[in-house]
């Protein structure tokens, strides 16, 4: 759910006084930080013949697509993995940006 | 050898003065040969040799400084180059010549094109060029005009040059000459040397990089763009070879791994090609190459980049071509290896490291080749220190030493010439270019070491130089080759090899049978994958063990020396410019230490986790599932770790704030103020320093985990460029914002997410109606209970496509990220309110309308009750024949007694669901019970007395526990199986009865406006959603004869009026029901345009020929407050009976439920055949329509014929109707049956019993042979299961659990007899 962290995050990092544009990209670039964290997380979770299958995959379509459907079939509570990352990053910005410039 | 030139019109097709040019050419490439060659004997003492005629040394120690200054006030008039040998191009006679090599072409470059001196002024008016050899011992010369011509465009003065006049004042030897910086003097005549290719070891660098240099000190440098910076890196690095030393995190860049798979698709691989100059300066200054240094990516090559042509091949080619010579090469380096050791020279000396020996043995009559130009590149991959190669070829006569320890190289080069004068010539400190005249091959060898030799007898012959092939035969035969030629070929091409070859080679290593060279190439590309298998070794862990031992923090120091080791002028100009802070430094020191302890906690986790899988498949297979819990990475954060993350946090926060102070001064001086100061360091912050210290930060930290993770680290990579080319942008966008801001709530991104995108995409539908698809999907995935209410359902879905839309107005500049936020805060509170609500409406009439009244309803009214549970994979519920855990109802929210005992009820259904007949008496006794008369036995109401009601507090709790002991709180109240009668509990009893009301029928106001009442009881009333005869029902009300309500309907005993029995049992078309197929159609039309969403839209039905119509009322929330049935108007505050019994009145309210879902179940059909088969979306939607289906027949008795629910979608699901009902008692009977067959004889069962409880996961991974017997044919049976079924087993599901879950899964399919034995 979203805590006090979410409610204040695009403002405790300043984005939202950004223009659009900028808005974006930090959003792209902070999104793709999640998603290779998930990723790295449930590569860790996956069964070795899991992750073979992952990787012929991956090959065949590294579309995040194929990819999240794969493995929100192998990994129940990836939903789960998802915010817990994002929850970890936007901590972590938070905390740390919020000491910058006091 | 000089070459024999033919005729030149032959070559060239040129005119006279061309023809002249090339002979003068020629000539003066054998003066400067004959010259180099005197030097070559000058330096190694051979004083038989003439001495050199045109060199007199006039100044020993010129400088850049001195160099420069000659070439800004002068001309030159020739310029003498190193070059390569290569096949001239137009020659049919496969002549061959000599090209400029890559740095001295660059460094012309430089000069002639980022000069700010012009070409008049930068060159005499006869001046010209020359191309020798860069070591200046290869006799083969010959000139080629063409790349001349482009190299200096002074075609014209080359030929007047010699037709005129052929007086030299100036000469510059540019990467060449065997001198490093230099002036001499002779006559009029200037030469100077601009050369890296001196006696003695310098640092890297390159002529390219001199000439940068020298031409920046003499002022006549232009400005250099950043392309042409990295692209004289990259050629220094290439000339110097010095990418072989790089490190990263302590560990060398270039291994084998990084040889065999990456260094081919790389510019560095390229440029060993013989590309044109011209190519490689056009794909960078285009920026088809952005950085030269890194290797290509797989969109690289199979996009433009790859399909670049260079001649007749594509960059691809190249790249493939490259890929086989370095696998040709290594296999040769491997040769070497095993012919040495089987020869017993000992190549590990003090002076040279490790070495590789190449003299050229014969392998079943052929030489064993080491291609020359990746030799040494091989050699380093292969983590040794020296290439050492001898060649007694009458051709050749040539040895040749290069080593990355090259402190011994002159001593050696002194030692050899003693013996041999002249034989050898160091170069550059890093080789030793020599020639075989008297020297043996053993004297070579004791020169260089008396070790090499000291256990080989007899001494080295051409005998002992061939293998013995017969024996090579031999060995081949004992150990067949697990690899054929085509799956060689198909690996050399595109590095992928089948799984099980893998474990062939492995198995091989495992049993110490020697690899084959080919074999052994795979074994070294899939080295983490080979370790994993060999794990089971016990000697391996220690293996393990020993790598982590050697994976030392690089320190301060060792970092500084690679630092200065790199250092080039240029860079030295980067860091003086930028003179990185004492804040960035100690960033980069907390970094380094927290990223290493890091590292080492996640390979201690690794590892551990792999010794334990290992472990139990080895040893304790049937150890029990406790012990088997997954290692955590946390669990192996170190004290260490942590500390190292607050200073690296710390040192990041720092780093922020210089960051921030010196913008914030910078603003300040140029007159920014107040709040406009505020919100430019805002915006700053956001921007650059959220982007320094968050982000780049993280993005270091997963580039080193990425290094270790379980996938190459090209598919990482490609796997990253499919995230970051999601195209159009704005879902890119809207992907990541949902990802960051993890406003896409439970089952969105896996689900709803890619539905939204995905989906619409490839079906081609809109893309707020695929949203219902998306969640469907995203309930399978999740293993979410596919039978909540319709209401759940919607309300998700609004939800998400809420959350959707909120994202794509923001990645379409519709909305700012502020409104969105608030947007996403506004759906989530909205969530959270609903959920209470829900909860304490499910208190209040939940189970008043749960028999009888239509889904729709209920269903819209956010209730809890569901069908029977149905779990996302295995489809219903499956019973629990084994066991069963506590079920516990609990007054957290407001119940009184009865409402507890009926929650209880119901979760005692859902806990035993078809197994109630195996459940224990009590549970038996509660679930047939009605709660009234329950909570009396249990004394917890007492109707007619004053004090009728037990107080509850809030979180007390009834529980059941697998015996079927019932208790309430600490007080029990029935004992299991043991039944006899009830105990009572001892509460406090109060009087609730406020009302006066004895039966239900109108709203008491007076109890649902009551406001205060303890906060411990009866909560119940505080809510304005419930009945006032539920309120009452907690004092008063025995159970029967309620208005509207016959309480046999609510326990679901008998049918409401309307509903004739036969039709559910015996699936009859009873009177009054239309089974009209029109009829049926129209209806499910009608209910194809329901808006779920529309709180204003008006359903309308036909019904047993009854026109009906029904409206809901929202609440701001999206929740249900009211209806229209039947033209009356019910809002939610009334009495909920009265809503209830109006809708029982609409008859044949069966067939209306079925009609909802059905509409629901065709409505995800109907999708199916426009998601191709071999997605992940098909496969969730079929099956959440089968489980639908499988809800539907379970729920409504099967009033329908199954081929007609499915409608368009019947062929796709056909299979469905295969589907067989299976009891508990049959699935019991089925895996008895084969678990008899599989567990014969008297302790059959008990073997069984052993092992039923342990994890399936292990018993799917082990294979049959490492099995004691007794058990080869359960694991048979269990991998059959697994296949045939395709189920991956749960985190700790047992191996009885997973037994009964495949086979009802395979039930519903129509299947069984797969497996049955």
């Amino acid at each position: 759910m979203f805590n006090e962290i979410n409610k204040n995050i695009v403002v405790t990092l300043g984005i939202n006084m950004l223009p659009v544009e900028n808005q974006k990209e930090a959003m792209e670039r902070l999104g793709a930080i999640v998603y290779q964290e998930v990723m790295l997380r449930a590569l860790d979770i996956l069964t070795e013949e899991d992750k073979d299958a992952f990787e012929k995959i991956i090959e065949k379509d590294s579309n995040p697509e194929t990819l999240f459907g794969f493995l929100s079939e192998k990994i129940p509570n990836l939903d789960e993995i998802v915010r817990e990352e994002a929850e970890n990053l936007r901590k972590e910005s938070s905390d740390i940006m919020s000491e910058i410039g006091k | 050898m000089k070459t024999e030139k033919k005729s030149p019109d032959s070559l060239y097709g040129e005119d006279k003065e061309q023809i002249e040019y090339d002979r003068l050419q020629q000539k003066k490439a054998d003066d400067l040969t004959a010259k180099i060659d005197n030097e070559f004997n000058k330096r190694n003492g051979n004083l038989t040799q003439k001495e050199p005629l045109h060199r007199k040394k006039i100044e020993e120690n010129s400088t850049v400084d001195e160099i420069a200054e000659i070439l800004k006030n002068n001309t030159i008039d020739q310029i003498v180059i190193a070059g390569e040998k290569i096949n001239l191009p137009e020659s049919k006679e496969k002549l061959q010549g000599l090209k400029p090599d890559l740095d001295a072409y660059t460094a012309l470059y430089l000069l002639n094109n980022y000069n700010k001196k012009s070409l008049e002024d930068t060159y005499g008016k006869y001046s010209k060029t020359s191309i020798v050899k860069k070591d200046g011992t290869s006799e083969d010369f010959h000139g080629d005009k063409n790349i001349s011509e482009k190299l200096i465009e002074r075609d014209e003065s080359f030929i007047n040059k010699y037709k005129n006049d052929d007086k030299e004042s100036i000469r510059v030897f540019v990467d060449t000459g065997g001198e490093w910086l230099k002036v001499e003097k002779e006559g009029e005549t200037t030469t100077i040397y601009i050369d890296h290719h001196g006696e003695g070891k310098r640092l890297p660098t390159s002529g390219t990089k001199m000439m940068m240099e020298i031409m920046e000190k003499a002022g006549i440098l232009k400005e250099v763009p950043l392309w042409l910076h990295k692209f004289t890196e990259f050629v220094n690095d290439i000339d110097n070879l010095s990418y072989l030393e790089k490190e990263k995190n302590g560990k060398k860049i270039f291994n084998e791994s990084y040889f065999r798979n990456e260094w081919p698709n790389s510019m560095n691989a390229l440029a060993e090609k013989q590309i044109p100059f011209e190519t490689f300066l056009e794909l960078c200054e285009s920026g088809k190459i952005k950085d030269p240094s890194k290797s290509f990516t797989e969109d690289d090559l199979n996009g433009e980049l790859g399909n670049y042509k260079i001649g007749e091949n594509t960059i691809k080619d190249l790249c493939r071509i490259q890929r086989e010579e370095v696998n040709n090469t290594l296999i040769g380096i491997k040769n070497s290896i095993d012919h040495n050791t089987e020869n017993g020279l000992h190549l590990e000396t003090k002076e040279l490291g490790k070495i590789i020996y190449h003299d050229y043995f014969k392998i079943k009559g052929k030489s064993n080749i080491i291609l020359d130009h990746l030799a040494m590149k091989a050699t380093v991959a292969k983590g040794f220190n020296t290439y050492i190669s001898w060649n007694e070829n009458k051709k050749y006569k040539r040895f040749f030493i290069n080593s990355v320890e090259s402190k011994s190289l002159d001593e050696i080069t002194k030692r050899l010439n003693a013996v041999d004068p002249g034989c050898a010539l160091e170069i550059r400190g890093s080789f030793i270019f020599g020639k075989i005249n008297n020297l043996t091959e053993e004297q070579f060898l004791n020169i260089i070491s008396p070790d090499i030799l000291k256990n080989v007898k007899p001494k080295i012959d051409k005998k002992n130089k061939t293998i013995n092939t017969s024996e090579t035969n031999k060995k081949d035969e004992k150990t067949p080759e697990v690899i054929t030629d085509g799956e060689f070929n198909n690996f050399v091409d595109s590095n992928l090899v089948d799984e099980k070859i893998i474990k062939d080679i492995a198995e091989k290593h495992k049993n110490q049978k020697p690899l084959s060279t080919r074999e052994e190439a795979i074994f070294n590309n899939n080295i983490q994958k080979v370790e994993k298998i060999l794990l089971e070794k016990k000697d391996l862990e220690n293996k393990v063990v020993k790598e982590e031992k050697s994976d030392t923090i690089t320190t301060d120091t060792e970092t500084e020396s690679v630092i200065v080791k790199n250092e080039t002028l240029e860079e030295k100009k980067v860091i003086e410019k930028t003179q990185e802070s004492k804040v960035e430094k100690n960033l980069e020191i907390a970094r380094e230490r927290y990223f290493s302890e890091y590292t080492k906690c996640k390979k201690e986790a690794d590892k551990q986790n792999l010794i334990t899988r290992t472990k139990n498949k080895i040893l304790n297979i049937f150890r029990s599932k406790e012990n088997q819990k997954e290692t955590k990475l946390e669990d192996f954060f170190t004290e260490e770790l942590n500390e190292q993350k607050k200073e690296y946090d710390k040192a990041r926060i720092e780093k922020g704030n210089e960051m921030y102070s010196i913008k914030k001064a910078e603003l300040e001086k140029s007159g920014l103020t107040g709040k406009d100061l505020d919100t430019a360091l805002t915006k700053y912050k956001a921007t650059e320093i959220l982007s320094k210290i968050i982000i780049e930060e993280k993005q270091k930290l997963l580039d080193i985990r990425a290094e270790s993770a379980p996938v190459k680290i090209a598919l990482w990579k490609k796997m990253l460029d499919g995230y970051m080319k999601i195209k159009p942008r704005w879902k890119r966008v809207a992907l990541s914002t949902a990802l960051f801001t993890a406003a896409a709530g439970a089952g969105i991104v896996t689900g709803g997410m890619f539905a939204g995108y995905g989906l619409a995409t490839m079906a081609g539908m809109k893309f707020g109606y695929s949203m219902a698809i998306g969640a469907f999907a995203g309930h399978s995935a999740k293993g979410i209970d596919w039978a909540k209410s319709g209401a759940d359902e919607r309300f998700k879905k609004e939800q998400n496509e809420n959350k959707l839309k909120l994202q794509e107005q923001f990645s379409k500049n519709e909305i700012s990220i502020e409104k969105y936020e608030e947007g996403i805060v506004s759906l989530e509170l909205a969530e959270k309110k609903r959920a209470r609500n829900r909860t304490l409406l499910k208190a209040g009439v939940g189970i008043a309308i749960a028999g009888t009244a239509g889904f729709m309803a209920y269903d819209a009214m956010g209730h809890g009750i569901s069908h029977a549970a149905v779990d996302a994979t295995s489809g219903p519920a499956v019973p629990h024949f084994i066991s069963h855990g506590t079920v516990e109802a609990t007054a957290d929210h407001g119940q009184g007694a009865i409402s507890t005992i009926k929650e209880l009820q119901h979760n005692l259904k859902v806990e035993y669901g078809n197994n109630i007949e195996n459940a224990p008496a009590s549970v038996k006794h509660i679930l047939n019970t009605d709660a009234h008369k329950l909570a009396q036995e249990y004394g917890m109401y007492k109707p007619g007395q004053d004090a009728e009601s037990v107080l509850i507090k809030s979180g007390e709790k009834f529980t059941v526990d697998g015996n079927g002991n019932v208790k309430f709180e600490n007080t029990l109240l029935e004992k299991g199986s043991d039944l006899k009668g009830s105990a009572t509990y001892e509460g406090r009893m109060v009087d609730t009865d406020h009302s006066g009301m004895k039966t239900g029928g109108n709203l008491n106001q007076d109890t649902l406006n009551q406001k205060v009442l303890p906060n411990e009881s009866m909560q119940d009333s505080l809510n304005n959603n419930v009945s006032p005869s539920e309120i009452n029902g907690e004092t008063i009300i025995s159970g029967d004869n309620t208005t509207g309500v016959n309480q046999d309907l609510i326990n679901n005993e008998v049918l409401p009026d309307g509903v004739n029995q036969d039709i559910i049992n015996n699936n009859v078309s009873p009177e009054g029901i239309s089974t009209d197929p029109g009829n049926f159609i129209d209806n499910v039309d009608n209910l194809k345009h329901l808006d779920f969403q529309n709180p204003d839209h008006v359903i309308s039905l036909t019904d047993n020929n009854a026109s009906l119509k029904m409206q809901f009322h929202y609440d701001p929330d999206g929740n249900v407050d009211g209806v229209d049935v039947g033209g009356n108007t019910y809002n939610s505050g009334e009495n909920p009976y009265v809503l209830a019994s109006e809708i029982q009145k609409l008859d044949n309210h069966t067939q209306l439920d079925a009609d909802i879902d059905i509409f629901k179940m065709t409505s995800e059909a109907r999708f199916l055949d426009k998601i191709p088969q071999d997605t992940y979306e098909y496969k969730y939607l079929l099956h959440e329509v089968v489980g639908k289906q499988k809800d539907i027949i379970e729920n409504y008795g099967n009033v329908l014929n199954p081929d007609k629910l499915v409608g368009d979608a019947a062929e796709t699901v056909s299979h469905v109707k295969n589907a067989v009902e299976i009891t508990s008692e049959q699935l019991k009977l089925l895996n008895d049956e084969n678990i008899h067959h599989l567990f014969p004889g008297e302790n059959g069962m008990k073997i069984w019993e052993n092992i039923k409880n342990n994890p399936v996961r292990t018993s799917i991974d082990i294979k049959v042979t490492d099995v004691a017997k007794n058990y080869t044919d359960f694991i048979s049976q269990i991998h059959k299961i697994h296949n045939v079924t395709g189920l991956s087993p749960d985190i700790n599901e047992s191996n009885g659990e997973y037994i009964i879950r495949a086979t009802k899964y395979l039930a519903e399919k129509g299947r069984l007899n797969e497996i049955k034995l």
